[in-house]
């Protein structure tokens, strides 16, 4: 089997036998995802960033209860995102999410028009404004399920919460934004 | 899907999120850490006990500690404004020079040193106990090699921005972990039973870190980490 790389199961399984190479490569594998979900619980990027490491630091120390055979994502995902839940607490402040400066500004290219890019730049900055309005737990789930690619299954786990109640927070929360998006 | 729903894709795609730091380095320290050095773990809980007290007895660095980990003696803080410092000399807090044998006397540990082709240092400087260094020279580039003898002495980093990189070394057998970029801070703290004196606060260069288990060194200059790496290889193989 040499020069095969190993599959999720295979490095988790290395990992709780004490692998710290393959537990390196898991850390590598999913820390950009660790990283963006802390950030868009968090809101900040310092606190993103101690918070999936931390996340990881304690997942490794905790992979004796690992169910084997289980998903590992949502698993780790949960322990980054309490992790990012405290230090969302702790700053006493709510994440507000912005666009990159470049996207702020209206496209050059030749279609849409710049007047259609100014339109869509001032709608999109209505929708971020009333994401950011959203009630707390309604605005984790549209930024989990929207801005990280989750799974309605990997956030309910990630969150620790019943999947039903993803879809009701999903659910309300579309209501709100198509008042403001139209 | 409905077109706020792409509408919500798209603007995913927009958000300004910072680039993922790579967290390989750091996890990797930490757990290795763990693992490594059972006994070292419990001595590591003090100190980081003994260091909330100090970084709040420092004004500059209260309320602002955001994260720290470490290696061997060496413990390395994030904060978001540094101590104030000054630039110093790659000795300054560390004391007068002394011979070689004087000096591992204070230390009460023999010093690693790589061969020389020429002269040998002839300025070594000790804390009791605790720490001995020399300069060694790299070609023209000065280079203060510390040694630091278990758990009565760490050094304290502080980096303000994201410009400064920790990434991991190995050196032979060992982890290690490099700093380089940004503008960090170090700090000689030197815990003697229950009190902790600060001997000195400075700006530091590029650093090498590793640790044998028993001995943490500390490489510190205009260095690349391969070639910290190449040199450290001369020192504990």
């Amino acid at each position: 089997m040499e020069g095969r790389p190993l599959d999720e199961s295979e490095l988790v399984e290395r990992a709780r036998r004490g692998d710290h190479q393959a537990y390196g490569e898991l850390v590598r594998a999913y820390q950009a995802i660790a990283f963006r979900t802390a950030f868009l619980i968090a809101g900040g990027a310092t606190e993103a960033e101690d918070a999936a490491q931390d996340g990881f630091v304690k997942a490794w120390r905790a992979l004796g209860r690992f169910r084997a055979g289980a998903p590992f994502k949502p698993w780790l995902l949960r322990i980054v995102a309490n992790e990012a839940h405290n230090r969302r607490r702790s700053a006493g402040r709510r994440a507000h999410l912005a666009v990159r400066a470049a996207a702020a500004e209206p496209s050059g290219g030749a279609a849409p028009s710049p007047e259609a890019s100014v339109v869509d730049a001032e709608r999109r900055d209505e929708l971020l404004a009333a994401v950011n309005d959203l009630p707390d737990d309604q605005r984790v789930v549209v930024a989990l399920r929207y801005f990280a690619g989750l799974s309605e299954d990997e956030i309910a786990e990630t969150l620790g919460i019943a999947q039903g109640t993803v879809k009701s927070r999903t659910s309300r929360a579309l209501e709100r934004l198509r008042e403001s998006y139209g | 899907m409905a077109e706020l729903e792409r509408a919500l894709a798209a603007l995913g795609r927009e958000l300004e999120i910072p680039p993922t730091p790579d967290l390989t380095g750091a996890v990797r320290a930490r757990i290795t850490r763990r693992r490594a050095a059972r006994r070292w773990l419990v001595v590591a809980l003090a100190v980081v006990v003994v260091g909330i007290g100090i970084a709040m007895a420092v004004p500059d660095a209260r309320s602002s500690i955001l994260r720290f980990f470490g290696i061997g003696s060496v413990k390395i803080e994030r904060v978001e404004s540094l101590p104030a410092s000054q630039e110093a000399p790659l000795t300054a807090g560390l004391g007068k020079a002394h011979t070689r044998a004087d000096a591992e006397a204070i230390a009460g540990f023999r010093m690693v040193l790589p061969a020389f082709k020429g002269a040998p240092p002839s300025r070594y400087y000790a804390i009791r106990g605790a720490l001995i260094a020399t300069v060694i020279r790299n070609g023209p580039t000065p280079l203060l090699l510390t040694e630091l003898k278990g758990e009565q002495t760490f050094l304290s980093k502080k980096f303000v921005d994201r410009n400064t990189r920790v990434e991991p070394a190995q050196v032979g057998a060992h982890e290690g972990l490099f700093l380089s970029g940004g503008r960090h801070v170090l700090q000689y703290l030197v815990s003697n039973g229950s009190q902790v004196h600060q001997l000195t606060t400075r700006f530091a260069g590029n650093v090498l870190l590793w640790f044998d288990g028993v001995r943490t060194y500390r490489l510190e200059g205009r260095v690349s980490l391969a070639e910290a790496i190449r040199l450290a290889h001369l020192i504990t193989g």
